[in-house]
């Protein structure tokens, strides 16, 4: 039978992964981030349990009140507590960029895996699509898709998977042309293997680090864009603690009460960047020098 | 040319290379000696991981930017210390004193300069001479190195030219400055074996006319001796043999050198198994103590495994490290 | 007389290329008229230069790339125009081997996923016990430890990645191994232990090799017949001893005087050949060795050689002999 592994004091053995955990351990800019990124999905989840106040507690003793004891980010124009929603608003920009950009990183993987291996008219339709796409700017994009669909938190989801969509694609294509000359490719062809089982044994496993990189980065990208939707008044309605919603009641008021719209914004900010900072963390990480 | 045989054109002495990575220090060169009689061509050969390449580099000066340096050793050209000048000083000797000869042509020409430019420019780097002057300077060379219709070949691209033509504009480049010597890192592996022997045949025929000092680095034990003069056979960043050629090839000291000599395919020699040697290279994180050829060594004693052994001399400068020939020992001595 | 085990008849490969936007359709004739036959148990090798077609001619077997013309028998089955599904039955029967030991291994698979993965396509062994075991023995057969399987390819050096590769081919019990440059990448020592290897499994399982490889030497130390390519078609085909004794085609001669011995002190009667191969875009008119060829003659320039039967294991492609 096959040995467990063993300690061979001749070769340091070691899995692709535990290639990428060390190099990964050096990027501490990263590891920061990644912390930060944890502690908020662990606040999406706890969020409703733990917050002091409710989301809809209006206090109208205390409206528009500075940051104090009693409310860390201070009050809004109907006494509710910011701290409550902004921490509350966690779970729902959190979910509307997971559930986008994960639509869009298997939807664009499909493409790119189909487009690029197998060529032809196929190809081309489907990087039509994405170049069309790719040449509106995004936010245009997502805002002439809600208005056609109308608006609603659901609607800016769909629109921003859409607008994520041809990134993946390409990048996925254009790995998929890389490798499907590869020898070792060419090697499972001549044992006889189906397109498909090279496609997701062979092909995609390859992709999979751009792919990661890219996803952590789109989260970011798709949270501002759905904030932006929502400051817009075009995503989520009141009163829903969406931060973009935050940002865009607090318009009125940014010269007497600026807390009202810092804080949140500082969460769209502190959000976004530890995303893109963890992307590139990993990026340097998954560097495809996975060898000597 | 026979008269200045026994001047040493070049002797390295204790060359030290090593890579320091983010994963450990790897000793490429770890003591090598290496002595190039003027005149003479001197194959260093070894196989991947001895360090033969990182050799030529280190005496070009060309790490920078890797994660190499010399850290030890004394490279003496033509009775000038070089080990410790500057990098602006290696600049000048490159081209103009040593020149190079890498193995992939395509890579090492210049893909968007025409070969008459590329000439020139290294004559123009180092010699005071008009553009004319280098023009001229350049045709000859080209013409020396038997390429067709030189004229054209100014003019043209190195895409434009076949795999055997762009290794001759590399070979006219290193020696278009009179170097004092040439080194050529696997300038056949890549081509044809036909166009190898054509090469081989040039750089022979370059050698009676020039005469140019040349070392030259190949894992091809055939290319040697086609045109070597002596050799040196290098293993795990050590020279574990060296000496002229005929010696070496027909009465090999090192187990190592008897081993390649064993194991490759001869034309007409029909064997049922060929011999070989056991075992890999070693990897350069863990090398093993004393000699580094041990491990697969069918002649091991115990203290090969615990101690480097020293050189040995045989006649005619042949000399060769391995405790076989230590009668103290337990060697049989020479 | 010998069971053939690999037919191929007037196999051609041309690809199309367009010169310019509006140029006309050219074509690369990779493999122009190849009729060969490969007999049971013998190993048959190709040589030749860049440009010649012999590995191309090897993708065409396996029908990685499909051919232009021509036919593909194996046994007696004619599997020219088979479609994927029904090329895993031959695939089942005839396997590769590929040069560069450092590409031809999914870097992100285990040794033990790379070699159970033929067993997998063709359905041989779903037991998770009986794939270890497969794999082990397999692992064995080539020389390397039973532990090496749980490891990746980026531990281990190119001589082992070779034999691994070997492993993987061998899972299905192949007849035939195509094998294309398989030692090329190796260092010389290394060589030689793969070298042995494959003479070794050849006895030990019956199997019938196609050897491409440039090394003559190489070539002359493991295979029974030699057939010698250039730019496409075969100009010599014969037994070893003959071909490599007495060459008879200038190509070969030119070929054989070309390797480099190591021998400081034999004597070399080389016989260099002018210029460079020719474009296979553009290949001259007659005998496409014309051009180089030391004994060109009128004829030669128009009219490509016939093939002449020197004897029964020896034939040549040229106007000399015909």
């Amino acid at each position: 039978m096959i040995k467990k592994k063993q300690k061979d004091q001749n070769t340091d053995f070691s899995t692709p992964f535990s290639e990428f955990t060390r190099k990964f351990k050096k990027q501490k800019t990263a590891i920061v981030a990644g912390g930060f990124i944890l502690l908020l999905c662990v606040i999406a989840i706890i969020a409703y349990q733990i917050v002091p106040y409710g989301i809809n507690e209006y206090d109208y003793s205390s409206i528009l009140k500075g940051p104090s004891a009693a409310h860390w980010f201070g009050t809004d124009e109907f006494g509710r507590d910011i701290f409550s929603r902004v921490l509350c608003g966690t779970r729902i920009s959190l979910s509307v960029g997971l559930v986008s950009v994960t639509t869009a990183a298997v939807t664009g993987t499909l493409l790119g895996l189909i487009g690029g291996y197998y060529g032809g008219w196929i190809d081309s339709i489907i990087m039509r699509i994405c170049d069309t796409l790719l040449a509106f700017p995004g936010l245009i994009l997502a805002i002439g898709i809600v208005a056609i669909l109308g608006p609603g938190l659901y609607n800016v989801v769909i629109a921003v998977a859409i607008f994520g969509i041809p990134n993946f694609a390409r990048l996925v294509r254009s790995t998929t042309l890389q490798l499907k000359n590869s020898v070792y490719v060419m090697a499972a062809r001549s044992l006889g293997a189906t397109d498909s089982r090279i496609l997701f044994r062979y092909i995609l496993p390859g992709a999979v680090p751009n792919i990661i990189v890219q996803y952590t980065m789109s989260i970011g990208s798709s949270i501002l864009t759905a904030s932006s939707l929502s400051f817009l008044g075009m995503g989520a309605s009141p009163p829903t603690p969406e931060w973009g919603l935050l940002l865009s009641n607090g318009r009125n008021y940014m010269l007497t009460a600026m807390h009202v719209t810092i804080f949140p914004g500082l969460a769209i900010f502190m959000t976004v960047l530890s995303f893109n900072l963890l992307g590139d963390g990993l990026r340097d990480a998954l560097d495809p020098k996975l060898n000597e | 040319m026979a008269e200045h045989k026994e001047k040493n054109i070049l002797e390295i002495k204790n060359l030290c290379t090593y890579f320091f990575t983010d994963s450990g220090t790897i000793k490429s060169v770890d003591g090598v000696d290496i002595t190039l009689k003027e005149g003479s061509t001197l194959g260093i050969v070894g196989e991947s991981g001895s360090g033969k390449s990182v050799t030529a580099l280190s005496i070009m000066g060309l790490l920078m930017g890797t994660t190499g340096k010399v850290v030890d050793g004394k490279i003496i050209l033509d009775g000038d210390d070089i080990s410790h000048i500057t990098p602006e000083q290696q600049r000048k000797l490159r081209g103009n004193q040593i020149a190079m000869i890498f193995q992939e042509p395509m890579t090492s020409l210049n893909p968007v300069m025409k070969i008459g430019n590329q000439i020139m420019e290294v004559i123009l780097l180092h010699q005071k001479v008009t553009k004319a002057q280098a023009r001229q300077m350049t045709l000859e060379i080209l013409k020396k190195t038997d390429i067709p219709r030189a004229e054209r070949i100014m003019d043209e691209y190195p895409f434009q030219l076949s795999g055997g033509q762009r290794q001759r504009v590399m070979i006219a480049m290193g020696l278009v400055c009179n170097p004092k010597i040439l080194i050529a890192d696997e300038p056949t592996t890549a081509l044809d074996v036909t166009i190898q022997a054509q090469i081989l045949d040039l750089m022979n025929h370059l050698k009676k006319t020039i005469g140019t000092s040349t070392i030259f680095v190949t894992h091809n034990l055939g290319v040697v001796a086609e045109i070597c003069d002596e050799v040196a056979v290098m293993y795990c960043g050590r020279v574990v043999e060296a000496g002229d050629v005929y010696r070496i090839f027909a009465e090999p000291k090192h187990p190592y050198t008897k081993g390649l000599l064993a194991s490759i395919p001869k034309l007409g020699e029909h064997v049922e198994r060929l011999d070989c040697i056991p075992g890999n290279v070693p990897n350069p994180k863990f090398m093993p103590a004393g000699c580094k050829f041990a491990p697969r060594c069918a002649e091991a004693m115990d203290i090969c495994h615990e101690k480097e052994p020293e050189f040995y001399e045989f006649e005619n400068g042949h000399k060769s490290k391995c405790w076989l020939y230590d009668k103290k020992e337990g060697g049989v001595g020479r | 007389m010998k069971k053939v085990l690999l037919h191929m008849d007037h196999l051609k490969l041309y690809y199309p290329v367009r010169k310019g936007v509006f140029g006309k359709i050219k074509y690369v004739k990779a493999v122009d008229d190849v009729s060969l036959d490969i007999y049971e148990g013998e190993v048959f090798g190709i040589v030749g230069e860049s440009g010649c077609g012999k590995s191309t001619l090897g993708k065409v077997i396996c029908k990685l790339i499909p051919p232009t013309a021509g036919e593909l028998h194996y046994e007696d089955e004619d599997y020219t125009g088979y479609s994927q599904k029904q090329m895993i039955k031959i695939r089942k029967n005839m396997q590769m081997i590929f040069q560069d030991p450092y590409a031809s291994l999914n870097p992100r698979m285990s040794i033990r996923d790379i070699i159970a993965e033929p067993l997998h396509i063709h359905s041989l062994a779903s037991d998770p016990k009986e794939i270890d075991r497969r794999v082990v023995s397999l692992l064995q057969k080539v020389g390397l430890d039973t532990y090496h399987a749980n490891r990746y390819p980026h531990e281990f050096s190119g001589g082992q990645r070779q034999r691994i590769g070997i492993a993987r081919a061998l899972a299905v019990e192949p007849k035939l191994i195509i094998a294309d440059e398989p030692v090329s990448a190796l260092d010389v020592s290394i060589q030689s232990q793969v070298l042995n290897l494959l003479n070794d499994l050849k006895k030990d399982l019956a199997l019938t090799y196609l050897f491409i490889s440039h090394d003559l030497s190489v070539v002359e130390h493991i295979c029974d017949r030699v057939g010698v390519m250039y730019l496409g078609d075969f100009v010599e085909v014969g037994d070893k001893y003959s071909l490599y004794s007495e060459p008879k085609h200038p190509y070969t001669k030119a070929l054989l005087s070309a390797v480099p011995v190591p021998d400081p002190t034999a004597k070399r009667e080389r016989v260099i050949l002018e210029g460079s191969i020719p474009s296979a875009l553009n290949p001259p008119t007659g005998c496409k060795f014309h051009t180089r060829c030391p004994n060109c003659m009128e004829r030669c320039k128009n009219e490509t050689p016939k093939r002449t039967m020197l004897s029964d294991t020896h034939v040549v492609y040229c106007h000399l002999y015909d």
